[in-house]
Order: structure tokens, then C-alpha cells, then sequence
């Protein structure tokens, strides 16, 4: 069912649009939030929460892009869980990611300290500037959180590269943070 | 774990729909269509859970067209070691499988009816067996010398519950098992590492009293393998996977169209008088006969597929 029609039956307040969601998204959000979550439960959970939210967002919300909407949803709730969790309870894969961004931060002597918000702009700004193919390694790598491997294969190229492109990305964009006058 | 690093995880959720999309897009997906636990596929779970509350992770599936089949080629070897005296710790040996005489028989699916029998509390007792045990009785740790690449076993050993009648005092039951995947969940079920559900790898099932035959529906005339003079019964399946698309039906006109396939292996022995079951899930057929072949003849070194002028 096309993206549009199921947006449709939301606004009807139609259930079976859950289905469809499930149907036709529900594989791809589980693997995005078992990136970052390591017990099965809590990827269901997080999942549940996500149609749960989409159900409450649509309307008033017209998302142009679904997936992206709903993975986003998605990969809040997971963030969302990760907080709630144990240190022995968290994802190798978040430690890893969040230790690779802390790379990217810059001196904390900086001016001043900035809200999630504004750090979302400068990213965005970020991306902007980038060609097509570094930002998706970027994204696959720290949005997703695909393994490297996993980039490789999909981007066509040897994992050597990716891992050389994230370490030169991850040094491009501490210098963009910095321009903004951006610490943690 | 990193605040500042998370901070900055976190701060990407807002970034721009398009660019997720695009990211989404671009490039190829590891493998086909994303999964979904297809219903039938209880079954196969069911021989996981057997595997499970055995103390280990177990699960199965493979791939299929006829085609290759084991023959062991330095098999006249005196005292070999058999999956029976240790764990499989591979001998130095070559094993040459030919494809010409594999066989592999064609399952219609998953069977449906492969619930364990209940062991009602008042009349059978349970105990649970560890490491080992398990070694002591099966004469190994159930670990094949052969173990595809990117394949592990978690971190868990192999366990066992058997069950005894209280008055008695006789085995029941002592199957046990161990999986070996390319991924876990912290409870030590496995889990795929990309878009299709169905976790690859492959589970070791072994029993002296039977083996409870789960998993896939019985061919009408089985057909045998030899590897090393034993014979080995290989059957193969090949089952949909999700998302079902609900205004076509699948060829079989049984369920609706499935968003692909994926091939289940098993193939069943006896070996020093225990019966074995070794079922992959999306691995291909020459993977199978390598661990089958590694359990009958402990060695890593095996060749599938000889060509021109070999026997």
C-alpha cells in the first residue's frame, strides 16, 4: 500500500492502517532500534511505541517522508530506553557510537553550551555541505548505526575507506561545531 | 558510556527527514526484502526452544538446489575420533565431499506438530545438566570442528534438562542442543544481523533415547547420504519470509505472496549410538555438509565440490 494511502486511513482513524504500518515498515524498525537496544523486549517496545506515537502524531502531522518519520520516532524511543537502562544493560553499539561522536566535540572551554535543538541545526548545516556519498555514510554509520562492514556493502567500497571517510567526517564536523561555538 | 557522545546521538534525531530517506535509499540493501517472523516458523523456533531450555541457544535453516553431497575421503583412518570421545578438536585430516553424490531430499515445509510432550511435575522429575554432564554423556561439547565463518555460539555453552520418571527412575528424555549464530539477543536467542528476520546460522540437536524430529515435514522416500561410511538423511526447505503481500497469493496459494524465500538444511545421523540433527537456516547446502562432515570426521579442512579428474 502506497505511503500516502496509509496516512489516509490514519486520518480516518482506520486501525487497520496500523497493519499496514507493521506490514510494510515494522521489519525495518525493528532492525534500526535493535542497533541500539540489545534485549529483544525492549526492540518491541520501542516499536509499539512508535506506532503508538505515529497513531497520535497523524493527524495533525502529513509526513513527506514515512519511514523517515516513523524511524525517527523509532530511534527515540529507543534513545529513550537506552537512558533507562543499566550500564551492563546498554548496546556495545550506542557505547561505541556515542564514544566515536564524543570525538567530534570540542574543547569544552568553549563559550557557550547549546541546547539539543541548536545542535541539531548545526548538524543539519553539516550535512548540508556534504556530497550525497558522505552523507550517507554518516548517516548509515551514526543515524542508523550500521556496522561498517555493513556500509561497505552497501556503498560499494572496502571497509578501509569507510572507516578513513567517518574518521575524516567525524574531524569535519568537530571543526563545524567549533565554528558554531558548540561544546557539550 | 559517553553523555556528551550520546548528547550528540541523540541531537541527530532531528535531522532532516530527506536526508534519512536518502540515506535509507541509497545503495544496496544487505540482503533482499526485511523479515517478519512468518507464523510457521514456530515450528522451527519450537526446535530452538527445545534447544533453549536444553540451556542453549538453537534454531535452524539452509538452502537448496540438489546438488552436492559429502564424501569423506580419508576415512579408513584407525581410530578415528568420532563425535564421541571429546569435543571436536580438529585433526589435521582432509575430507573431500563430492556433490555428485550428495542427496538431498525436498521437504513441502515446516511441520506443525512438534510440541514437546509435557512432563507433568507429579509424575517425572527435572534435572538439569551442565557442561560437563552434557560432555560426559554425549562424549562431547556439541561444538563441530567446522563452524562457518561469522558464526559463534554466543558466549553459552551447551546444557541440558532431562527428565526422569519419579518412580522408576528412568530416562525420558535427554535431548539437548547448541546454536551457533551470527548474532544474540542478551537472552541468548539469536538474532539476524540485517533485514530479514530469520537469523542465520545453525543448531546441533543430539539425543541416545531420539531425537524429537521438529523442524521439517517427511519426505515420502528418503534418500541417504553416505559421509564416512554413516548414513545421513539431508532434507531441504524452502520458506517464506514477510512482509505478505495481501492482494497476491504465493504460488502455492496457501498464504499471499511473500516478500522471498530462504532455505532450511537438516541433516540426520546416528554416530556412536546418539542421534544427531544438524539444521542450518540461511546458509547454503555446502556449509551443512561441512558441519555434518566435521561432526563424522573431526577436521576443519574439508573440500566440497571436486572437479575434473578428481574422484
Amino acid at each position: 500500500m502506497e505511503d500516502e494511502t496509509i496516512v489516509e486511513l490514519l486520518y480516518r482513524r482506520d486501525e487497520g492502517a496500523l497493519e499496514e504500518l507493521e506490514g510494510k515498515y515494522g521489519p525495518g524498525l525493528l532492525r534500526l532500534a535493535g542497533r541500539f537496544l540489545k534485549s529483544r523486549e525492549d526492540v518491541e517496545e520501542a516499536v509499539n511505541d512508535t506506532w503508538l506515537a505515529a497513531w497520535n502524531t497523524i493527524p495533525p502531522q502529513r509526513p513527506e517522508h514515512l519511514f523517515a518519520y516513523l524511524a525517527r520516532l523509532c530511534r527515540f524511543a529507543a534513545l529513550g530506553q537506552v537512558d533507562r537502562l543499566t550500564a551492563q544493560k546498554r548496546s556495545a553499539t550506542v557505547v561505541e557510537l556515542s564514544g566515536e561522536l564524543e570525538q567530534c566535540l570540542p574543547d569544552p572551554a568553549a563559550e557557550r553550551r547549546m541546547e539539543e535543538g541548536e545542535v541539531t541545526e548545526a548538524i543539519n548545516g553539516f550535512l548540508a555541505a556534504l556530497d550525497r556519498e558522505k552523507r550517507v555514510i554518516f548517516l548509515r554509520r551514526y543515524w542508523y548505526g550500521d556496522p561498517v562492514r555493513e556500509i561497505a556493502h552497501r556503498m560499494g567500497m572496502g571497509e578501509s575507506r569507510v572507516k578513513t571517510t567517518l574518521f575524516r567526517l567525524r574531524k569535519k564536523l568537530k571543526e563545524h561545531l567549533e565554528q558554531e561555538g558548540i561544546f557539550l | 558510556m559517553n553523555q556528551n557522545g550520546m548528547m550528540l546521538l541523540r541531537a541527530m534525531n532531528g535531522v532532516r527527514a530527506a536526508y534519512i530517506q536518502e540515506a535509507k535509499e541509497t545503495g544496496k540493501e544487505r540482503t533482499g526484502p526485511r523479515m517478519r517472523y512468518f507464523a510457521a516458523a514456530a515450528c522451527l523456533c519450537l526446535a530452538l526452544l527445545g534447544a533453549l531450555r536444553a540451556g542453549l541457544p538453537g534454531a535452524l535453516g539452509p538452502k537448496p538446489p540438489m546438488g552436492p553431497a559429502v564424501v569423506p575421503v580419508e576415512s579408513e583412518v584407525p581410530g578415528e575420533v568420532h563425535a564421541g570421545t571429546e569435543t571436536q578438536s580438529p585433526d589435521d585430516r582432509q575430507v573431500t565431499i563430492r556433490w555428485r553424490d550428495v542427496v538431498v531430499n525436498e521437504s513441502a515445509g515446516l511441520s506443525a506438530d512438534a510440541t514437546r510432550l509435557y512432563m507433568d511435575p507429579a509424575l517425572y522429575e527435572a534435572e538439569h545438566w551442565d557442561m560437563d554432564q552434557v560432555r560426559e554423556y554425549f562424549g562431547w561439547e556439541l561444538a563441530p570442528a567446522y563452524i562457518p565463518e561469522g558464526l559463534t555460539g554466543g558466549g553459552q555453552g551447551v546444557g541440558l534438562t532431562i527428565y526422569r520418571d519419579k518412580a522408576t527412575g528412568e530416562l525420558l528424555e535427554d535431548q539437548a542442543g547448541r546454536g551457533f549464530w551470527v548474532d544474540f539477543w542478551e537472552d541468548g536467542s539469536p538474532k539476524s544481523d540485517d533485514d530479514i528476520v530469520i537469523p542465520k546460522g545453525f543448531t546441533v540437536t543430539a539425543s541416545r533415547l531420539g531425537i524429537l524430529h521438529c523442524g521439517l515435514l517427511p519426505v515420502e522416500e528418503e534418500r541417504i547420504t553416505q559421509f564416512d561410511r554413516t548414513d545421513v538423511t539431508i532434507t531441504h526447505a524452502s520458506l517464506p519470509y514477510g512482509p505478505f503481500d495481501p492482494t497476491q497469493k504465493d504460488p502455492s496459494g496457501l498464504y499471499n505472496k511473500p516478500a522471498g524465500y530462504y532455505d532450511v538444511y537438516v541433516a540426520a545421523f546416528t554416530l556412536d549410538g546418539v542421534e544427531y540433527e544438524v539444521a542450518t537456516q540461511r546458509l547454503e547446502l555446502e556449509e551443512l555438509i561441512k558441519i555434518t562432515a566435521s561432526i563424522i570426521s573431526p577436521t576443519e579442512d574439508i573440500i566440497v565440490g571436486v572437479g575434473c579428474g578428481m574422484p
